[in-house]
């Protein structure tokens, strides 16, 4: 009987130990030196001048430049 | 035989009509520029007729003055047929165009094409000198009534196109302004910023100039004057805005390029 108690103790410890390891935060692993580690991205301010590209400059530049105002002659 | 005939002329007719509405509005232009070429020549070869008429009173010379008045005339509603033809596929073509504005185009372009056919049907009719003469008085008068609503519409139509312009430009200065002041640009950028934005301004009144000018394209008074006059201010507009674009791309680059974008 005691011999059972003491195996399902020795079983709830390893899960426990299981447990706790498998919760450990993943930043928290040293690195190898020498491995591969992926960049976390830099967050970036992306100027508000941006949101307007050369594109957009150019395609209202030419459409202002199309226009045509002619005149009326009458009965020419 | 009667039967092929009016076939043929209704194949005629259709490949007319499929032609004119394939036309876009840079064609029409065209064809606009180039049926006042015709109204031109036709003006010079009257003139020439009149002149022959008046050396040499003969039949044939004063029938020659009725022809040529009749070509004329018909030159003349060709011009106003192909400038209302113009302004309705500018119209229909324009993205800034409200649907509103387009329809009340499609409108008076339509009205005025039957004004101009019933005003062919005159000039078919005419015989002599002096129904040339009566016909001619008709049409001056009528040429402006013809064109005064379509002209006005199109002005208005025009100088909303040229605010929608204007509010862009005021927009993007006002975009590259923020980033300007964020990344603490060169007094030159400013400058260049505070230039678009001054030209802007100036264009904004010409447009607001020009939309009173078109207003006053209304019978009676002087339409086409009024309507030319409008025309001068939105052209200056234009030349605001551009250069307002000239100086926000100035300043577009120098700010992009410091801001490492």
């Amino acid at each position: 009987m005691n011999k059972t108690y003491l195996i399902a103790a020795l079983m709830l410890a390893g899960l426990l130990v299981a447990g706790c390891t498998s919760q450990q935060p993943a930043g928290s692993a040293t690195p190898t030196p020498g491995a591969s580690v992926a960049a976390t991205p830099t967050p970036t301010v992306v100027p508000a001048g941006a949101a307007v590209s050369q594109g957009d400059l150019d395609a209202l530049r030419q459409d202002i430049e199309s226009r045509q105002y002619d005149d009326l002659q009458g009965l020419s | 035989m009667n039967g092929i005939k009016t076939l043929a002329v209704a194949a005629v007719l259709l490949l007319l009509v499929v032609s004119v509405s394939a036309l876009s509005a840079g064609e029409a232009r065209t064809a606009w520029l180039d049926a006042k070429a015709q109204t031109i020549d036709a003006t010079a070869t009257h003139q020439d007729a009149k002149l022959q008429r008046a050396a040499n009173n003969t039949p044939e010379n004063r029938q020659e003055v009725v022809d040529t008045g009749k070509a004329l005339q018909h030159a003349a509603l060709n011009e106003a047929e192909a400038w209302l033809n113009w302004k309705k596929l500018e119209a229909q073509e324009d993205p800034l165009v409200s649907e509103d504005i387009k329809q009340r185009i499609y409108a008076d372009v339509e009205t005025n094409l039957n004004k101009v056919a019933e005003l062919r049907t005159e000039v078919d009719a005419v015989t002599n000198e002096f129904e040339l003469g009566v016909v001619s008085l008709k049409m001056i008068g009528k040429y402006f009534e013809l064109l005064a609503d379509v002209a006005r519409n199109v002005g208005l139509m025009w100088a909303s196109a040229g605010s929608t312009h204007a509010d862009r430009v005021a927009e993007f200065e006002a975009k590259i302004r923020v980033t300007a002041q964020s990344i603490n640009a060169s007094q030159d950028v400013i400058d260049k910023l505070d230039a678009a934005k001054a030209e802007v301004e100036t264009a904004e009144r010409n447009i607001a100039n020009a939309e009173a000018a078109y207003e006053l394209v209304r019978l009676p008074g002087t339409p086409f004057i009024k309507f030319s006059e409008g025309n001068s201010y939105l052209r200056a507009a234009q030349a605001n805005l551009l250069s307002a674009m000239a100086s926000l791309n100035q300043a577009y680059l120098a700010v992009t390029t410091q801001a490492g974008v």
